[in-house]
């Protein structure tokens, strides 16, 4: 066998392994693509067959039927927008602050940040249910967008000030030189360049966001103020047929469909090396 | 266009200081280098010009305005990084083009100055690429271009050829030259590289260890070093230097390894306090070119004998290296020259070229 194929062999060994994992993260999601499809008299016949007998959307159907769906839609989308706006207007200057400017207790800061996830968010339930029934911020958007927003500062800060700190300082101060203030070097050096980081800590603030389910649950009670994953969570106690099952399908595709879109949207900003070109070396 | 003066000019990082009390008057439409070892403080001083550090102690003014307080961005410079430092997220147009529209430039003006640059420098068919897609070379351009169309009081350049390859540098060396004798512009340029610093400044400024050695036109600066470092950073090969004893018989000599080399009345002329060293120890120096490969060339008691180390060919002469005492010396001798490595050869020193310094404070003695 000479080295070419070799080579080869290595390529087919790899490819293999990619489709391998490919498949094993995408089974789940495409069988509960498939039960989304499946007709109820099918259900209650084959249970979930991973290819469908019949496509149907009755299940779908029977989804958008619920009087609250629509607010629970509502409910998820601002909570997750707003979140990861906050999220980033807030993270951006403090991550650029932490990498660049010098003042004291600069470095203890910075690792400090991420001592915040050392507490398991189970242990935070309680007081974080007291302090927001104080604020009587309970079954209120704002409540729920306070509490994520919590929980994705952090790793935003501590995320893009890692990005922020490995662009070459040259940059910024070419920019000064040129005529930028320290404000005008964020905006238009620095952020344009970020991209990827920036992405990616929207990406991280918006899925969190809309799939957090403990605090959801706990600050939200009122049927309409519900966020779709505890309103999926909650069917069981609600309707107990075999329309419940088909309804968590419809309802869960629908659920992944945002943060599925998102992710398209948002791959062609983690194309590396987005600086290559920048600086020499 | 304006001239730039160095006040007492001191930066202390904490405990680090990266220029000591630095003074320096650079004049108007001046071509001044900056040059030393990596480390000794250009770069800081260069950017303290620029306003990208802060100054400890001093002042600094640009043109007659005290620049101390004033940001980067007000001070009408331009400067040239050492990696380019171009904008990713530009295009080469834009790149030149963006401190001019920050400075509200109207847009046919910026277009037209945009263009000019590109042409000069020979980038014009490169302005719609972004800087990922360029070489070396073109992204070394691109960052003079950016530079010289905000027509600035001052350039500032910090080592900008030291990417290139080597025959790439020796050509923007030249262009670079002659841009500043087209632009007539003040330019400070910082390189660690004493040939460039030798072939391109009007001036050299010559700094170690945060401290400015000797400033002076390069000729000068070569042939009157103040002190031992500049005498041995500034010309390549290095100048050799050897411990030597100052004697006196009917004349001054220097005795190097039992070897007595006369002192011309010339040179004991010049150096008004040699008598001060009679039978003391100094550091004797001579350029490898003032040394030739033959017996009594400069006239009698200036020759010694010595066994060859190495021998290496440049082509138009040979470097010769060998042992006296135990200095290690190297002389540059023709092409032509019959030298052979492991044989003993003679040797004569251009005694009317020598240099000596101070063995404890290493400062020419004159
Ligand atoms: N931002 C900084 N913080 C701390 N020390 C610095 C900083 N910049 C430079 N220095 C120190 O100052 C000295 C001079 O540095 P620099 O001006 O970059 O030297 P050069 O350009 O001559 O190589 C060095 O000892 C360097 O370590
Ligand atoms: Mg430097």
């Amino acid at each position: 066998m000479d080295r070419k194929t070799g080579m080869r062999l290595g390529d087919v060994l790899k490819n293999f392994g990619t489709y391998l994992f490919t498949a094993l993260f995408f089974f789940p999601i495409y069988w509960l693509l498939m039960a989304s499809f499946v007709g109820l008299r099918d259900m209650v016949a084959h249970g979930f067959p991973l290819v469908p007998p019949s496509f149907t959307l009755e299940s779908y159907r029977l989804f958008f039927k619920h009087p609250d769906v629509w607010n629970w839609l509502w409910n998820s989308i601002v909570v997750a927008l707003v979140s990861t706006g906050i999220s980033l207007v807030l993270s951006i200057p403090a991550a650029y602050a932490l990498a660049r400017l010098r003042f004291r207790g600069r470095e203890l800061m910075g690792r400090l940040i991420l001592f915040t996830y050392i507490v398991p968010s189970v242990l935070l339930l309680v007081p974080v249910f007291l302090v927001m029934t104080k604020l009587k911020l309970t079954n209120t958007l704002q409540g729920l967008i306070l509490t994520h927003v919590t929980f994705s500062l952090p790793f935003c800060i501590w995320m893009l000030r890692g990005f922020f700190a490995s662009i070459p300082s040259d940059l910024e101060d070419a920019g000064r030189v040129d005529g930028c203030s320290r404000l005008g070097v964020i905006s238009r050096i620095v952020l344009p360049v970020s991209g990827p980081g920036i992405a990616a800590a929207a990406t991280f603030t918006f899925t969190l966001s809309w799939q957090e389910y403990l605090f959801a649950f706990t600050l939200m009670s009122k049927q309409n103020m519900k966020t779709l994953p505890v309103a999926i969570a909650g069917f069981p106690a609600e309707v107990m047929d075999q329309v419940l099952w088909a309804n968590m399908m419809a309802s869960s595709v629908i659920a992944t469909l945002p943060v599925f879109i998102l992710f398209l949207y948002l791959e062609k900003y983690f194309v590396q090396g987005l600086t290559a070109g920048a600086v020499k070396g | 266009m304006a001239r730039v003066v160095l006040e007492n000019v001191t930066k202390r990082f904490g405990s680090v200081v990266a220029v000591n009390n630095a003074s320096l008057e650079i004049k108007d439409k001046e071509f001044v280098v900056l040059v030393g070892p990596s480390g000794c403080g250009k770069s800081t001083t260069l950017r303290m010009i620029a306003g990208l550090e802060e100054i400890s102690e001093g002042n600094i003014y640009i043109g007659d305005q005290l620049v101390n307080d004033i940001p980067p961005k007000d001070r009408d410079i331009a400067m040239v990084f050492q990696n380019y430092a171009l904008y990713p997220h530009m295009d080469v147009y834009n790149n030149m083009a963006f401190g001019l529209k920050l400075r509200k430039v109207p847009k046919d003006e910026i277009d037209a100055r945009v263009r000019q640059a590109a042409k000069m420098l020979g980038i014009e068919e490169l302005l719609g690429r972004r800087p990922k897609a360029l070489s070396g070379g073109q992204r070394q351009r691109v960052a003079v271009g950016r530079a010289i169309v905000r027509e600035p009081q001052v350039f500032l350049m910090d080592e900008p050829l030291s990417n290139l390859d080597a025959k790439l540098r020796v050509q923007m060396r030249t262009e670079l030259v002659k841009l500043h004798q087209r632009l007539q512009t003040t330019m400070i340029y910082v390189t660690h590289d004493q040939t460039e610093a030798m072939t391109m400044g009007d001036r050299i400024v010559v700094m170690k260890d945060a401290v400015i050695q000797q400033v002076g036109e390069p000729l000068e600066i070569y042939d009157n070093p103040d002190n031992v470092f500049v005498a041995g950073f500034i010309g390549s090969p290095a100048m050799n230097f050897m411990e030597a004893r100052v004697g006196y018989d009917e004349g001054f000599y220097l005795e190097v390894d039992c070897h007595k080399l006369k002192v011309p009345p010339e040179v004991e002329a010049r150096l008004a306090s040699l008598g001060d060293y009679k039978d003391r120890k100094v550091i004797f120096g001579i350029r490898p070119e003032d040394i030739k490969d033959e017996p009594e060339s400069f006239g009698e008691g200036c020759s010694i004998n010595a066994v060859v180390d190495v021998t290496e060919p440049m082509g138009s002469e040979i470097y010769v290296y060998f042992t006296l005492g135990n200095a290690e010396l190297v002389a540059r001798v023709p092409a032509t020259s019959g030298v052979k490595a492991g044989k003993s050869h003679p040797f004569s020193f251009n005694m009317n070229k020598l240099h000596v310094f101070d063995i404890e404070t290493e400062k020419a003695i004159r």
